[in-house]
């Protein structure tokens, strides 16, 4: 039964978005789809129940989210505008540690390190991630961290860890 | 103009008919075979669908927004043909599934003859015929 | 260039045949008078199917029959693909031998098992919906065969395998399907009406939402039939090529 409530409630509120509509029908039809989606996949999508029904770790990924859209990727846009302006640019491949360890936290750092602008990951193995970066100022891998996903990893701690 | 636009999109579509029918029967590679296929059933399921079509300005699709016998009336002068809808919606799943039909027949040749020209399997179907007697 | 030239000589005849045609073509503006019968008559009026949506009343109800025979016509296609792929006990047995392993990178395989389990709601809103917004159980059930497609390709066919979703049991599950679909049509006969006939012996409306009789419980189990048809297909398909050819005795 692991994983079988927070699965139903994820595929339950994807149900009554798409629908688009909450009467009594689109809630009972949701209620029942989503209870059978938990026990069919469950199990594969989350390890730990309490950890994904902890209102803490639901607070930060709020926090980060609104964080994310409005500090880092508008800096990140406004820093790739200038460098088109400028034509001020070095691109290149860099590599980068990664200290969290579940797979979530590493698939939101690689996916949030992807999505903002002058950086995309190539590569992904056990400890690292290897970066396209639009403007490569050091090649230290400890350093290049605190320039392109420290931010980010903070919250991956928090949301997933 | 709104004529020409008309015209134009049903000849183009009649073209690409043609053309699908053309490569269909002129290309020796299977695949290329079944992709022409694909083009000519898709173009013939737009041309039906364009038979339902209406060429008014607020043209809306056939279903009852508002629950009232009041709506029906603005419904009947808005609303597109549905019939036309409704027999490209099963052909489209069973072209789809007769695709995969073909394409599995295609795997299987590719596997057992080592060739997808018509011309060069062609002349293994004689041997595979002697050998079942 | 030989095939500029082509192209340009389509393009012409295309441009001058259509511009002959728009003048003596009036584009159509009217309904056709069996069109508007039905748009008058799938909610309200005698004849009614009790669905706002035209074409799934037409698709389940008006046209019951051809849509029963198309089906029958999905039906043996689907046979015939697995027909030729056709495999004995042992080697079908072989065919499963394999470790389920990651194919894609980490966060690719991630994000999809998140997207699997959406994927799964979308399809069935959009076929339980069929009766209200366009969708319906052909629509719904392409969508649901989406979702094993991403698990094969992030995660290999031995992970659908080894979790219990393996060809026969999608071959049952898409016989449950057509089987409720029969039973759907069969069910007026005992109470003295028509075979698929849909109002009044279906309730047409329930929990606030109308159902249009008949229409919701073809949409579920054409849902169902249509997507394990296509899972069915799909994991025949990703059976490696190797295996396939050792099967078939071929050495190339």
């Amino acid at each position: 039964m692991k994983g079988v409530v927070s699965t139903a409630l994820l595929t339950f509120v994807t149900y009554i978005i798409f629908t688009g509509s909450i009467t009594p029908y689109d809630l009972v039809t949701g209620a029942v789809v989503a209870i059978v989606i938990g026990l069919l996949v469950g199990k594969f999508l989350v390890e730990n129940d309490a950890k994904a029904l902890n209102p803490l770790r639901w607070f930060w990924s709020v926090v980060y989210f609104v964080w994310y859209f409005l500090v880092a990727e508008v800096k990140a846009h406004l820093d790739v505008i200038g460098r088109i302006i400028t034509g001020n640019f070095e691109p290149g491949i860099v590599k980068v540690p990664l200290k969290v360890k579940s797979e979530y936290a590493r698939t939101l750092v690689a996916n949030s390190i992807t999505n903002t602008p002058g950086t995309v990951v190539v590569d992904v193995d056990e400890n690292y991630l290897y970066v396209n970066w639009i403007n490569v100022t050091t090649e230290n891998p400890e350093e290049a961290k605190k320039e392109i996903c420290e931010g980010f990893e903070k919250f991956a701690e928090r949301i997933f860890e | 103009m709104i004529s020409l636009l008309w015209s134009v999109t049903i000849v183009s579509l009649i073209v690409t008919l043609i053309i699908s029918v053309y490569g269909i029967a002129a290309k020796p590679n299977l695949v290329k075979k079944l992709i022409a296929l694909t083009i000519f059933g898709d173009t013939a399921n737009v041309l039906v669908v364009l038979l339902g079509y209406r060429v008014i300005y607020p043209v809306k699709p056939p279903i009852l927004p508002v629950w009232k016998e009041s709506a029906l009336q603005s419904f009947l002068n808005t609303a597109v043909d549905p019939l036309p809808q409704a027999l490209v919606l099963t052909a489209v799943v069973i072209g789809m599934a007769v695709n995969i039909l073909i394409a599995f027949a295609i795997i299987q040749i590719y596997r057992i003859y080592g060739t997808l020209d018509v011309r060069e399997a062609g002349r293994f179907l004689p041997n595979l015929l002697r050998r079942g007697e | 260039m030989k095939r500029l030239i082509g192209l340009i000589i389509i393009l012409t005849i295309t441009l001058g045949v259509a511009y002959y045609v728009s003048q003596n073509l009036t584009p159509q503006k009217s309904l056709h008078p069996l069109g508007k019968f039905y748009l008058k008559n799938s909610y309200f009026g005698d004849y009614s199917a009790k669905s706002p949506e035209a074409v799934t009343s037409i698709v389940w109800d008006y046209r019951g029959l051809d849509t029963l025979f198309e089906t029958a016509v999905f039906f043996i296609a689907i046979i015939g693909s697995l027909t030729l792929f056709r495999l004995s006990k042992e080697q079908s047995e072989e065919a499963k031998q394999g470790e389920p392993k990651r194919e894609l990178p980490e966060p690719v395989c991630a994000v999809t098992k998140i997207i699997v389990a959406m994927i799964l709601a979308v399809s069935a809103s959009i076929a339980l919906h069929g009766q209200l917004t366009p969708g319906g159980g052909f629509q719904g059930g392409s969508a649901l065969a989406v979702a094993p497609l991403l698990i094969i390709a992030a995660y290999s066919k031995y992970a659908l395998e080894k979790n219990g979703l393996d060809k026969t049991r999608a071959i049952i599950i898409r016989s449950i399907g057509l089987l409720g679909i029969a039973l759907t049509a069969l069910t007026p006969l005992l109470v003295k009406g028509y075979f698929m006939q849909n109002q009044p012996i279906f309730p047409g409306k329930a929990l606030g939402a109308p159902l249009g009789g008949s229409l919701v419980y073809y949409n579920l189990f054409e849902y169902l039939a249509v997507g394990a048809g296509f899972t069915a297909v799909f994991l025949l398909l990703s059976i490696p090529e190797e295996k396939f050819r050792k099967f078939l005795g071929v050495k190339q």
